[in-house]
């Protein structure tokens, strides 16, 4: 059965600025999202993940932004060429995004239930009594106690937390079917994050949503992805299943992210570690390898040559030079 | 042992190039250079005497001996104008420092050290700055009489508040940081904590403050002197010569006794403007729009 | 809301207080006294020394200031203004009548610069570096230089003079009770008027409107597909609008110096140039009233731009 991917992207390239000062965020990202799938794209800040999801959506400030080329098919809708105004009805509606801070993404002079019943208008022409049992209906659903009178507060008047749940019911006022969330629960406190975790999770069995989800944090993307991308200065340098990456995994940029997290497992006072170094500035990569300079396997070659995308296993793909280095290893770099 | 010479950029100098970078402000401060050389020497550019009268030649409209005409009493237009632009410009300039040294120390006062001397001043702005600026200067011209100094002290003794609401802000920020919480653990006496550490971070924002009250100022003494009330004649400044256009005969059928200095007056406040602009942008990129 | 403003009205008793302090001590101030004034040779012949003496006296000139003070503060907070001494008309009156015209000046002057400065921001900014964007934008530097005096004898000289299109001066035709009419004489100085505050306004509006436009929630709105028009209206400009309505209030000083000027140019019979004739003539209570008018005017709208601001703006509606 070869049923049709939600999210089709290939190709896909933005820069920002032009001339010499140009930034290639996103450089030839692909990858297929099924329906009801959960895919993670991790990276540290910069890395391009965002941008990524942003292009998609049409919301990257142009200029100074540019998509050079790509294509994102979404029912079988390319989604960087169709006309402005179709993408904007998609918007909202088949796809929509949850933002990392949920206090500047909401709108501070508009109520919370002014800022769900407006999507509900312009999406699916609900009005006045039926638009507001609606959104009540939706903060419900998102667990936020007496929705039908904290409807007419202001997002200040939320906490951090009901602050995000209430973005989150915003963002599946129409049922969408992809839900984009860029990383929703970074600016919040670690027990608060559980729980919109965990309410996503819940939202997504229930509704079937395919989900893309931005982050930093590997730890928060096994609890919920089935695949995961990993993305070094705009490229993506591997994909897996969560287990495969967990397990085994082939990069040596994801051998050090998992080696810089906290696990149960360890000894009290026992050293994490973490990758030496910085990430590249974007507007001066290095020709080969972006990674190579942070990398204690790298080589010359690394050094002046863009790694080929290696197959490793069963839908488990790394762009590495020293692949079979790190096999020998059994994934045991000098730092760890 | 080998060091690396680092030479780092003064202030000053971080700006000026910064703000030679703003084109429309650096053709501002060449015209405003043409103007103010015109002025200063004024009588390398006229052989007219400028209160010089010629009831033989009143009137008379723009030709090869008298550039601009001459007015009502036969003095040359072209050589008022350059000589009422230096009392423009002195008034402007001289009201501006004013102001803004009484802006300074009341600011500093009610940021620096609060309290009851905040309150005061505060009030004081707000008393002051209940009435439109140029309103209450008209009251108190027309009963200290027409007159330069005069003038020059109603415009900076009533165009304060602005620049202490800003040094007071200023101060209020500074006051907090570590830097001056050090130097007070250190025993240094208020005075040298705010003449020595203060200062210097006012001066930036203050800068474009300063430029824009003198074009305010320039055009404060114009309304004034347009209206009567501020330097009387024969001395020639901008404001009186343009006062000649409330006289409905003369706006209708000799212009050219009013046109001069109504464009010598735009053009340098528009000049001053932009290069207050520039300096602002230079100074810092931030704050793009100030004090009006 | 209703706290809020009980609070600020209270704040501006005692500010109130030292304006008419203010006001009285101006006068006092002013060599000589009203009788001093009269006692010129033309207007009070035939007086003599004893006689203005007695004036005196029976005027409480002779009493202290303080004196005097409460005796004139008393009369003000009954609404007694005096008399004027030139135009034997109460005060009261008289500022009211006058006031009312002014406000015809400002009011149209002020709506016009408000409508069209702030949709002039609104375009600039969602052009921003476009020609119309940079060509507003330096035009209305022009405008921001440009003091209403100027600007007042330039159009008056250009589209009264020359053009000939309006009445050179004047509130009315002599004879003539049409609205029509009212509106031509209106038209010119009103529009002189709005000139420097509309280009105000658009600046303001600009800069904060390319502010507002590069926040995270104008990107949440348009990710959730709402249409530009509502992404500008709704989300952008309600709250690029907040600095503006704090721009507006605290142009009506300025507002206020325009009319004066302009009144006296376009000879319109509004309190700007009652204040200007009062002050050349030296008619005392009336440029105390009105003093003491046009700074409660600029109070009540300080106090309005504050109440606006916290309207409009509803982190500051709970405080």
């Amino acid at each position: 059965m070869a049923a049709q991917p939600l999210l089709s992207v290939d190709g896909l390239t933005t820069s920002f600025g032009r001339g010499p000062g140009k930034v290639r965020a996103v450089a030839d990202m692909s990858f297929d999202l099924a329906e009801g799938e959960v895919l993670a794209i991790v990276g540290e800040s910069g890395s391009g993940k965002s941008v990524t999801m942003r292009s998609i959506m049409g919301i990257i400030p142009m200029p100074p932004g540019v998509i050079e080329s790509g294509t994102a098919y979404f029912d079988g809708a390319d989604l960087l060429a169709i006309d402005q105004e179709s993408l904007r009805r998609l918007r909202g509606k088949d796809i929509a995004m949850v933002f990392q801070d949920a206090m500047t993404s909401l709108n501070t002079v508009l109520t919370v239930g002014r800022q769900i019943t407006e999507v509900l208008e312009e999406h699916l022409g609900m009005t006045g009594r039926a638009a507001r049992d609606r959104a009540i209906a939706l903060l419900e659903e998102v667990g936020i106690p007496d929705a039908a009178h904290r409807i007419d507060e202001y997002p200040h008047q939320f906490s951090g937390g009901m602050r995000q749940r209430a973005m989150i019911a915003l963002a599946i006022a129409c049922g969408p079917r992809l839900l984009i969330a860029d990383e929703p629960t970074t600016a919040l406190d670690v027990t608060i994050q559980a729980q919109i975790i965990d309410l996503v999770v819940g939202l997504q069995t229930a509704h079937d949503m395919g989900i893309v989800w931005i982050s930093h944090d590997l730890g928060v993307v096994a609890r919920i992805a089935q695949k995961v991308i990993v993305m070094y200065a705009g490229r993506v340098v591997e994909r897996a299943t969560v287990e495969d990456l967990f397990d085994a995994p082939a990069h040596p940029y994801t051998i050090g992210l998992l080696a810089s997290l906290p696990r149960l497992d360890q000894e009290p006072g026992e050293h994490l570690d973490s990758i030496p170094g910085q990430p590249p500035n974007a507007s001066s990569l290095p020709p080969g390898c972006a990674f190579a300079p942070r990398c204690p396997l790298a080589t010359e070659t690394c050094r002046v040559e863009v790694p080929p995308v290696i197959t490793v296993g069963d839908g488990h793909k790394a762009a590495c030079h020293r692949l079979d280095e790190v096999r020998q290893r059994e994934g045991r770099l000098p730092w760890t | 042992m080998a060091m690396t010479e680092v030479t780092i950029d003064s202030p000053a100098r971080v700006a000026w190039r910064r703000f030679r970078q703003h084109r429309i402000a650096m053709v501002a401060l060449a015209v405003l250079g043409v103007i103010v050389i015109l002025c200063a020497f004024a009588p390398f550019f006229s052989g007219y005497d400028p209160l010089g009268l010629n009831m033989a030649a009143i009137r008379q409209p723009p030709s090869a001996e008298h550039w601009l005409g001459t007015d009502t009493l036969g003095r040359d237009v072209w050589t008022r104008t350059l000589y009422g632009g230096r009392v423009s410009l002195v008034i402007g300039l001289a009201a501006a420092f004013l102001s803004t040294i009484i802006g300074i120390v009341l600011g500093v006062i009610s940021g620096y050290f609060g309290k009851w001397a905040d309150m005061v001043v505060m009030r004081a702005t707000d008393v002051v700055m209940a009435f439109p600026p140029i309103i209450i200067m008209l009251t108190v011209a027309a009963f200290t009489g027409p007159g330069l100094v005069n003038v020059i002290f109603i415009i900076g003794g009533l165009r304060w508040p602005p620049t202490a609401r800003l040094v007071r802000g200023q101060i209020l920020q500074l006051r907090d940081q570590d830097f001056v919480t050090a130097a007070r653990t250190l025993g240094l006496t208020n005075a040298i904590i705010i003449t020595r550490h203060m200062l210097p971070h006012v001066v930036a924002p203050l800068v474009a403050n300063i430029t824009f009250a003198v074009s305010l100022a320039i055009l404060t003494e114009a309304g004034l002197s347009f209206l009567g009330l501020g330097v009387p004649l024969p001395t020639p400044t901008w404001g009186n010569m343009m006062e000649a256009a409330r006289d409905l005969r003369i706006m209708r059928e000799e212009p050219w006794m009013w046109i001069p200095p109504a464009i010598f007056t735009l053009i340098t406040v528009l000049c001053i403007n932009f290069v207050g602009d520039g300096l602002r942008d230079a100074f810092d990129p931030q704050q793009l729009i100030g004090e009006k | 809301m209703t706290r809020y403003i009980i609070r600020r009205l209270l704040l501006a008793i005692p500010v109130l207080f030292m304006v008419t302090v203010l006001v009285f001590a101006l006068i006092e101030l002013a060599p000589g006294d009203v009788v001093d004034f009269f006692a010129n040779p033309e207007v009070m012949a035939g007086m003599s020394e004893a006689d203005l003496e007695a004036l005196r006296e029976r005027l409480g000139l002779n009493d202290p200031a303080p004196v005097r003070y409460l005796h004139w503060l008393g009369g003000v907070l009954q609404g007694d203004f005096g008399y004027s001494l030139i135009r034997s008309e109460p005060v009261g009156e008289l500022l009211l009548r006058r006031f009312g015209n002014s406000m015809m000046i400002m009011g149209i002057g002020l709506f016009v610069a408000v409508t069209f400065g702030i949709s002039l921001g609104i375009y600039t900014a969602l052009r921003q570096y476009s020609v119309a964007d940079f060509t507003i934008s330096f035009l209305s530097f022009v405008g921001i230089s440009m003091p209403a005096f100027i600007a007042g004898i330039i159009a008056l000289y250009v589209f009264s003079v020359q053009l000939g299109w309006f009445p050179a001066g004047g509130m009315r035709s002599p004879g003539v009770h049409t609205l029509g009419d009212l509106l031509h004489h209106l038209i010119l100085p009103a529009l002189v008027l709005s000139i420097i505050h509309m280009a105000t306004f658009m600046r303001y509006t600009r800069f904060s409107m390319l502010d507002v436009l590069k926040q995270e929630y104008v990107v949440t709105a348009t990710a959730k597909g709402m249409p530009r028009r509502i992404v500008v209206m709704r989300h952008a400009f309600r709250n690029g609008l907040i600095p503006v309505v704090t721009m507006i209030g605290y142009s009506i000083p300025e507002l206020v110096v325009g009319a004066v000027f302009l009144e006296t140019i376009f000879s319109f019979p509004g309190m700007g140039k009652l204040y200007f004739d009062s002050v050349i003539s030296r008619d005392f209570p009336v440029i105390m009233a009105a003093n003491l008018v046009i700074a409660v005017f600029v109070l009540a709208a300080n106090l309005i731009t504050d109440v606006a601001y916290a309207a409009i703006d509803p982190r500051i509606r709970l405080e």
